[in-house]
Formats: C-alpha cells, sequence, structure tokens
C-alpha cells in the first residue's frame, strides 16, 4: 500500500477547459517512476471520466438506457455509452514504452435519477487491442463540499482499476480522502 | 461564464507489466548491459550479454566508418533480450509464437528476431545458438550465422538513418554484407558469404544491372520475407565487389554514389560518374562471382570498442519485468503491421504505413540534426526503470489541424467537421447515438449549435497516421449500446438488480440533466488535492 497526493488542476485558456490529474508524493514532489518499484498499475483520471457525458462529448458517443438500480439507497438510471469509432472520439493514448494506441472506450454511469448525478461509472476498451485485452475502471464518486465555493464537486472515492495484459491481469484499488482546494503561488527569484 | 468548448482531461495509467504469468513463478536472475546504443537484457551471463553488445556495436561503426557517418550522429537505443534458450524465448511471448504455430514439439523458434517499431528496434536472441555454432565451427564445419536474419535486420535499420533515397540494392547488399561482421580474435572480419546467397548465386543467372538498379519496393524481385532470391544475393555481391574495391585500392567509390544520390543525382548517372559504367561493371562482377573472389576483409578492432567497457549490473526484477514486457508489446505491434502489409493492400493500409516510414524518418533526421558534437562520447539515451511504463493520456478531442486532416484521409473517416456520423447538432441536454438500433433512442427535441472543434492550446497529439490498425481493431467491436440484456448482465456484474428500461423515453432527459450538472462541474472545478491510497487488488493470470 501507498500514500499520495493526488493533484487535480484546472487549467483554463479562453474557451479551452483542461482538467489535468497527477500525484506527488507526500512531500509534495512529483512521482517518479522509480517510486514505483513493486507496483503493477497507478492511474489517474477518474475525476474527468465523467465528462465522457458532458454537452462537448456527447455527440462522440451512443448512448442506451438500461434500466434503473438502487446503489445506497439511491435510485439511479443506468445509462450505457460508447465511443464512436471515429478520430474525433479518441480521448487518449495507452502507451507502453514509446509505442502507444488511441483508447476509444465503452462503459455504464449509473446517473441519480433524482438530480443526475453521476454516482458510479464504469469503463472498458471499445475493443481489445493485443497485447491488451482489458482496461476496466470503476469510479465511485461522492460529494465533496468547499468552503467559500457555491456548490459541491463530485470527485472519485474509490477506483478499481484491472488491466488485462497477455495471459496476466492485475489490477489496483485507489482510495480518496481529505479532499482540499489549493492555491499555486510562484515567486520569481532575480539571481 | 466558461463555456467549455473543449475539453481536456488526462488520464495517465502507469503500468510496470508482468508479460506473462510464468515470470512471475519462476526466479530468475537477469542482467543488464549497457552501451551508448544498445540495452541488453540477459538471463545468462554478464560476460555472454556484454559479447552481443560488443557484436551490435561492432556492425554499426564499421557500417558508420565506412560511410563516413559523424560520430554525433546518434541513432536510438536498441533493446536486446537475449535469452540462454529455446524455452526461455518461448516463455518470453507464447502468445506470439503460438499465433505463428511454432509451440508445438516438432517446430523451433528462430535464433533471432528484429522487430522494427515505429519509435524503437527490438531484438530477441536466442544464446544456445551461439554455443551451437561454436560446436559445429570446432568440429571444422562451415556453419551460417545464426543471428544473420537480425544483423540484417539492424544495418536495414543503420541504412535507413544514413538516407532515404538509397537504391534498395544497396541497402540489402549492405545489409547483407555489413550484418556478417564478427569478432575474430584482435580483429574483426566482415563480408564472409553466405551459404545460402552463393547457392543463389550459383544456380541462377546474374541479373542485368539496370534491372537490378531498378528494382523497388514493388518489384517481384523483393520479397523482404523470403530472401533467398537472386536479387538479394546479386545485391550482396554488387556490394561485396565495390566495398572491398574501396577498401583494396583506398578509394571512397561508394560513398561518393551515395553523396551524388543525396544530392538528387539520376542513379545511373550517379553510378556511371563513381563506381563505374554499369556495362562495364556487370562484366566485372560476373569475373568476381566465377573467380569466386569474394572473401572476407579482416579489419583491425576499433580502438573504441572494448566489451569491458560497457556497464553491467543485475536488473530489478521490475525493471527486467518492464523490459520484457515492452518487448511483448513490440512483438504484437509488429505483428499486427505484417498483418496489415500481409492482408490489407488496400490504399489506406498503404498510407498509413507510408504516413508511419515518414514519421519514423522525421523523428530520425530531427534526433540527428539535435545531436551534440560531443555526443558520440556519453550514452545517447537513459534507460530508466520506467521503459515500460504504460500510459493512457486522455486530451482533447480536437482536429489537431493537418495531422487529423491526414488521419482521415487514411482511414478513410471524413474530417471531424464534416462527419456525417457526427450530429449535426449538439443537444443542449440530452443526444443520441448515431449507431443505436432503430426505436430504441428516442430523437432530441432541443438542440443548439455547435461550438467549433478548434485545437485548443493544450491539447495534446492525441491521434497518429498509424492509428489505422488499431481502429480496424476497434471496428470490429461489439459495442455495449448493441449488446442483449442477457450479454449486458453477464458482461457487467456491476448490473445486478438492474430493473431494464421498457423504452429510451427517459434518455434524453438523463442525458440532458447530467450534461447540465457537469457543465456547472467544469465552470466551478477549482485546483484540487487529496490523499490517495493505493493497494494492489489483484494479480493472477491465465495459464
Amino acid at each position: 500500500m501507498q500514500k499520495f497526493r493526488y493533484l487535480m488542476l484546472a487549467r483554463r485558456e479562453g474557451d479551452a477547459f483542461t482538467l489535468v490529474e497527477y500525484r506527488t508524493d507526500l512531500r509534495g514532489r512529483e512521482e517518479h517512476p522509480q517510486i514505483q518499484t513493486g507496483d503493477l498499475i497507478k492511474t489517474t483520471g477518474f475525476a474527468s471520466m465523467a465528462l465522457f457525458f458532458g454537452p462537448l462529448e456527447q455527440p462522440w458517443s451512443d448512448f442506451r438506457l438500461l434500466g434503473q438500480q438502487t446503489i445506497g439507497g439511491d435510485r439511479t438510471e443506468a445509462v450505457a455509452f460508447a465511443e464512436h469509432i471515429e478520430p474525433v472520439a479518441v480521448m487518449g493514448r495507452l502507451k507502453i514504452g514509446k509505442a502507444s494506441m488511441p483508447i476509444l472506450v465503452q462503459g455504464v454511469a449509473w446517473i441519480r435519477s433524482s438530480d443526475y448525478q453521476i454516482l458510479k461509472m464504469r469503463t472498458d476498451l471499445l475493443a481489445p487491442l493485443p497485447p491488451v485485452k482489458r482496461v476496466t475502471t470503476l469510479v465511485l464518486y461522492a460529494k465533496n463540499e468547499f468552503e467559500g465555493r457555491p456548490t459541491a464537486l463530485w470527485l472519485p472515492q474509490d477506483v478499481k482499476v484491472t488491466v488485462g495484459m497477455g495471459n496476466f491481469e492485475f489490477g489496483h484499488r485507489h482510495m480518496y480522502s481529505d479532499y482540499r482546494m489549493f492555491t499555486v503561488k510562484s515567486v520569481i527569484k532575480p539571481d | 461564464m466558461l463555456r467549455p468548448s473543449i475539453r481536456t482531461c488526462l488520464v495517465v495509467i502507469l503500468l510496470i507489466l508482468a508479460a506473462e504469468r510464468s515470470f512471475a513463478a519462476r526466479t530468475e536472475t537477469w542482467t543488464e548491459v549497457r552501451s551508448p546504443n544498445f540495452l541488453v537484457l540477459t538471463d545468462s551471463s554478464e560476460k555472454q550479454g556484454r559479447n552481443v553488445v560488443l557484436q551490435f556495436e561492432l556492425i554499426r561503426a564499421v557500417f558508420r566508418q565506412f560511410f563516413n557517418i559523424p560520430g554525433a550522429a546518434k541513432d536510438p537505443v536498441v533493446t536486446i533480450i537475449a535469452i540462454k534458450d529455446e524455452d526461455g524465448l518461448k516463455r518470453l511471448m507464447p502468445g506470439f509464437w503460438a499465433s505463428k504455430g511454432l509451440l508445438s514439439s516438432e517446430s523451433s523458434l528462430p535464433a533471432g528476431l528484429y522487430l522494427a517499431g515505429p519509435e524503437k528496434d527490438h531484438i530477441a536472441l536466442r544464446l544456445d545458438e551461439i554455443t551451437d555454432q561454436e560446436a559445429r565451427e570446432a568440429l571444422g564445419r562451415r556453419a551460417d550465422d545464426p543471428f544473420e536474419n537480425v544483423h540484417h535486420g539492424y544495418v536495414h535499420f543503420l541504412a535507413g538513418r544514413l538516407l532515404s533515397q538509397l537504391p534498395l540494392w544497396l541497402v540489402e547488399g549492405s545489409a547483407e554484407f555489413f550484418g556478417s561482421t564478427e569478432v575474430k580474435g584482435r580483429k574483426i572480419s566482415v563480408g564472409a558469404p553466405s551459404r545460402t546467397n552463393l547457392e543463389v548465386l550459383q544456380g541462377t543467372k546474374l541479373l542485368p544491372l539496370g534491372t537490378l538498379f531498378a528494382v523497388d519496393a514493388s518489384s517481384p524481385y523483393y520479397h523482404e520475407e523470403n530472401r533467398n532470391s537472386i536479387f538479394y544475393a546479386q545485391s550482396w555481391l554488387l556490394t561485396h565487389y565495390l566495398i572491398t574495391r574501396d577498401w583494396r585500392e583506398g578509394t571512397h567509390r561508394v560513398t561518393d554514389f551515395v553523396a551524388l544520390l543525396g544530392q538528387s543525382v539520376e542513379p545511373e548517372e550517379a553510378a556511371r560518374r563513381t563506381i563505374g559504367d554499369p556495362l562495364r561493371l556487370q562484366k566485372e562482377l560476373k569475373r568476381y562471382l566465377d573467380r569466386s573472389l569474394y572473401s572476407a576483409s579482416d579489419l583491425p578492432m576499433p580502438l573504441s570498442l572494448d566489451a569491458n567497457a560497457f556497464t553491467a549490473e543485475p536488473a530489478s526484477p521490475a525493471e527486467s519485468r518492464a523490459v520484457r514486457a515492452e518487448f511483448v508489446f513490440a512483438a504484437e505491434y509488429a505483428a499486427t503491421m505484417a498483418k496489415a502489409r500481409g492482408g490489407r493492400r488496400d490504399a489506406a493500409a498503404r498510407l498509413a504505413m507510408a504516413q508511419l516510414q515518414q514519421k519514423h524518418q522525421e523523428k530520425m533526421k530531427e534526433s540527428e540534426t539535435s545531436a551534440h558534437p560531443d555526443d558520440s562520447e556519453r550514452p545517447e539515451l537513459e534507460l530508466t526503470p520506467n521503459m515500460a511504463e504504460a500510459t493512457i493520456e486522455k486530451g482533447a478531442r480536437d482536429t489537431q489541424g493537418g495531422k487529423m486532416a491526414v488521419l482521415s484521409k487514411a482511414v478513410e473517416v471524413p474530417s471531424p467537421t464534416a462527419s456525417p456520423a457526427a450530429p449535426p447538432v449538439l443537444p443542449s441536454g440530452p443526444a443520441v447515438g448515431s449507431g443505436s438500433k432503430g426505436g430504441e433512442v428516442a430523437a432530441l427535441s432541443k438542440t443548439t449549435e455547435i461550438p467549433s472543434r478548434t485545437a485548443p492550446p493544450l491539447a495534446s497529439k492525441l491521434v497518429a497516421p498509424a492509428d489505422e490498425l488499431f481502429f480496424e481493431a476497434y471496428r470490429r467491436s461489439d459495442p455495449i449500446t448493441k449488446w442483449p440484456l442477457k450479454k449486458m448482465l453477464h458482461q457487467i456484474p456491476e448490473l445486478k438488480g438492474l430493473k431494464p428500461a421498457t423504452d429510451q423515453s427517459q434518455l434524453p432527459e438523463v442525458l440532458r440533466g447530467v450534461s447540465e450538472n457537469l457543465q456547472k462541474f467544469v465552470t466551478d472545478f477549482v485546483n484540487i488535492t487529496a490523499l490517495e491510497t493505493i493497494e494492489e487488488a489483484q494479480r493472477g493470470g491465465g495459464s
């Protein structure tokens, strides 16, 4: 088991919004590959995952209402989605070494019926990309309120990632707590 | 209010990959030997690892010396996995061999494998083949180089970086000629004829040199997969004759020839001005063959090469696993590309391949022009334990300007702005999928204009020309939105307890609602940090 600080940075340039997610060690040093020794998998990007259902992304997926399901006492609408198979739909790449593959996904979101909040989401590759057979991500979201902010943000609380590679399958569980807002100040010091 | 016209999210998955289950179950010791141009990972002795590096460094040194390539010109590091024996090579990637029908008890694996990748090349070698070859030679039997194909592949790599328009006969001839470089005591031997080439030459009439010079990749004479042909044998013979003539006479006609080609002089004219008139050359070549004048040349060992100067250290389990996983991926990648070359010779596939090669060459040129004068003296690529990290980068769905346009041409997908698959309007609320079965998904009732989808400043490159192969895989997919309910419930265990929808009438409202929530999410999002705890959830594999 390892602990990190997980950062989600909003970057806005003009109309563009970027959500950058990465981790540091507990002293704030950006995660170095060497500290992964012995680990199999680490994943980021769960806060962004719900954006498949965002207004700009919806046109690039097909959707299907599967039905209703109760999750933790909440009635939810289970909605399946599958990204269109075209370049514009690509939102990411899977890289192994210097080789990489475009990622297209499909999955299911469990959306609370009362306020249309995504409570849970699962994504899978749209098709296996040999030797990668499977990348399954299951995210549970929880409400987080921040002082001085008008609205609460729904952010990942518990994430399970399973990767099938060749004959091997392995996975990690990511748990998030102690959410805080933060700002970055930089000072330019003269020589 | 910020209008989220483009949203970029970033997802990174870092994997230190376990290539095969068998690795986890075994306690193997791996050693890494590094030189400026090679990383060798071996389960054999450090000495054998050093010898492997030396062999390839020699080929590189002799090739570059002959073609006067400056020491500062960099080559990407090639990764070599040197496996003790055939069983080890089988364990490295059983799926790959099985797909080629080479895992049965009657078949044996090749002595080596050269994998040319879009970014990086990989080699696998069976070291037991060296022992066998030494044993055969000790018994006085002529033994062909077991790694002939691998050396050939590596010289291709070097030749490709020399000059993009090198004539094919010289590329293949050089690959055959320099690929035979080997250590002989304190000297190196270059140009030993291969038995295969001699057999072909003795049984086949030489091609007119005009014909040989005109062979290109589309020619029936050219079969990279099967090199037992007069084209390869005669290319080797001509290259052998020309290079050894230059060595013998202290001339540099071949490099002058290459230089003229680099100045776009027509090949036959360049030949007349340097290596000789083709008609006269033809006669000289015939005499060279008939009198068996071809033989290996001995050269002094380059002073800069010393097997003891390479660094060697035990590889950590994670690092060795990472290197092997990267190799397995490279093999699968190469197989996919080969399938595209062999099975789909349509225009789109060829274009995608050409673009991939162009990209590769551009990268090579970039690395050459950025080479520092002192680079020849230091390692050219630091290899870190995350070599086999797998990363998923998610970014904006953007058009990436011309890059995307090129891809659209390659895969015959209309450009994003004109895509008929894209809805003509952006829903302010719910959207419907174009691939839904008739009647299952309700049509939109309310729409707004599509915001422009220009590339955002922060967008990363998400689509590459070579992606067509992966899009092929995706096109064969069976999307979840079309699954029968029974399959859905079986494949997605999280759906247990689902009360199936009787129709899709509620979908637009649900999508509209979640869309509005996400609009707020983007608008209100602030920089956030959290404590993250990661634990390994599971680990295992099938047999």
